[in-house]
């Protein structure tokens, strides 16, 4: 009952309005109308120049050009950080390679605790965080690992301490050279942020 | 007003609640015809989107001005390239009786009666008779319309045939793309003041403080659900 009170109201409202529309839309044909001429010998005249009307304007060609140049380096396109708090140096957080000893319960990173827990570098750490619950990884254990490693020839500056700054984007990884190279690498823990 | 209303008979009672629906029902789908132009106007403004879409993302226009004035201008190209084909269908029936006229010599033609023109196609009734109402007997009397005319066909109203639909179609094309560029001004407008607006009513200059200063401590964008562990901490 409610709802056809509001369709007569609307119906009343519309047919109070009707003659003002009516009135709007004539003078719009109108105008149109002159336009239309206007632009028609505006053609005409861009015709005999070599031109035509285009609907793309300078303004759409210049914008065209800056995503087309955006276009390569937005292939995985990160939202910038904006809102991200700002950190000193000093709270840099240090990663470590694949033996690095990373909390269970604190944030690892600021990113991690401005904007969640991201699932795929959860799924990197899950066996790191089971030797920490269970405490097999003691001091001896890590004597053990650093052991192998010195066994299989590993460079020493492939397992040294990475420093990774929590301003540092996807998108600034991404230009970075060494991008490609780091991360073919099977040592280390990948706490890129792919997800935002 | 009353007693009037008690003085009329079970069967006048009857044909004023008919004529209250009928009045009713005549909003109704006013009301809905209304709906339904509001709908399609606003389906057509979103079409705007996409042609100016392009220039906001990449920022080359970044005030409202200028934004204004030249989704204006691509307003009126769009309605130039989608009003061409209705403006040449209305010229070719305006030429067609212009033709039409020039063979017979008949510029006084009218393209609607029904001896040689449109309404020869048509059905046609008179209504004069339909109501009768006696001002001595008070007596009103309702006659169904009599039918006068039945369509058929003729050779000489050839002209009115191909310029009435022509001008109908074109016409009424014409009017869809003046109520467009109608939908298209409208979402221009808002478009402009909605883009470019510096709205501070869900900002909190604190709020933004406090997380910043929290970060390490909690998650922002997640809520911690109260846990048996945290409630015991709580205590």
């Amino acid at each position: 009952m409610e709802s056809l009170f509001k369709s007569v109201g609307k119906g009343l409202l519309y047919l109070l309005v009707l003659p003002f529309f009516l009135l709007v839309i004539s003078g719009y044909a109108i105008a149109g109308l002159i336009v239309f001429i206007y632009l028609f010998f505006k053609s005409i005249v861009l015709f005999f120049m070599g031109r035509s009307l285009d609907i793309e304007l300078a303004e759409d060609k210049k914008a065209k050009q800056i995503i087309q140049k955006a276009i390569p380096n937005s292939s995985n396109p990160v939202i910038k950080q904006d809102g991200a708090p700002q950190s000193d140096a000093s709270e840099n957080i240090v990663v470590t390679s694949s033996k690095a000893f990373i909390p269970y319960e604190e944030p690892s990173s600021v990113e991690e605790a401005c904007f969640g827990i991201d699932i795929e570098s959860e799924k990197q750490n899950e066996p790191v965080k089971e030797k920490v619950i269970s405490g097999t990884l003691d001091n001896q254990a890590m004597e053990e690992k650093n052991e192998d490693i010195e066994t299989n020839n590993i460079p020493q500056d492939d397992i040294q301490l990475e420093k990774y700054s929590p301003k540092k984007t996807r998108f600034d990884d991404l230009n970075d050279d060494d991008y490609d190279k780091e991360s073919k690498k099977d040592s280390g823990v990948d706490i890129h942020f792919k997800d935002f | 007003m009353l007693p009037t209303l008690l003085k009329l008979t079970e069967s006048d009672k009857r044909l004023l609640i008919a004529f209250l629906l009928i009045f009713i029902l005549v909003f109704v789908i006013v009301g809905a015809i209304g709906y339904l132009i509001v709908r399609v106007m606003k389906w057509q403004g979103k079409r705007l989107d996409s042609c100016v879409s392009d220039v906001v993302y990449s920022r080359v226009i970044t005030d409202k001005k200028t934004f204004s004035k030249y989704a204006h201008k691509k307003n009126w190209i769009i309605f130039y390239k989608a009003a061409r084909i209705p403006v040449i269908i209305m010229l070719v029936s305006g030429i067609i009786l212009v033709v039409r006229n020039l063979i017979n010599h008949d510029f006084s033609y009218d393209v609607f009666n029904n001896v040689n023109g449109f309404s020869t196609v048509l059905f046609l009734w008179d209504f004069s008779d339909m109501f009768n109402l006696d001002p001595l007997t008070l007596s009103f009397t309702f006659n169904l319309p009599v039918l006068t005319h039945s369509p058929h066909f003729e050779i000489e109203a050839w002209g009115s045939y191909l310029f009435v639909p022509g001008m109908a179609v074109g016409g009424l094309w014409y009017l869809w793309c003046v109520q467009s560029l109608i939908s298209r001004t409208l979402r221009i407008k808002k478009l402009s003041e909605s883009i470019f607006d510096k709205n501070l009513d869900r900002f909190n200059q604190n709020e933004q403080l406090m997380n910043s200063l929290n970060a390490g401590k909690a998650p922002l964008n997640s809520e911690v659900k109260p846990t048996e562990e945290n409630k015991s901490l709580e205590n």
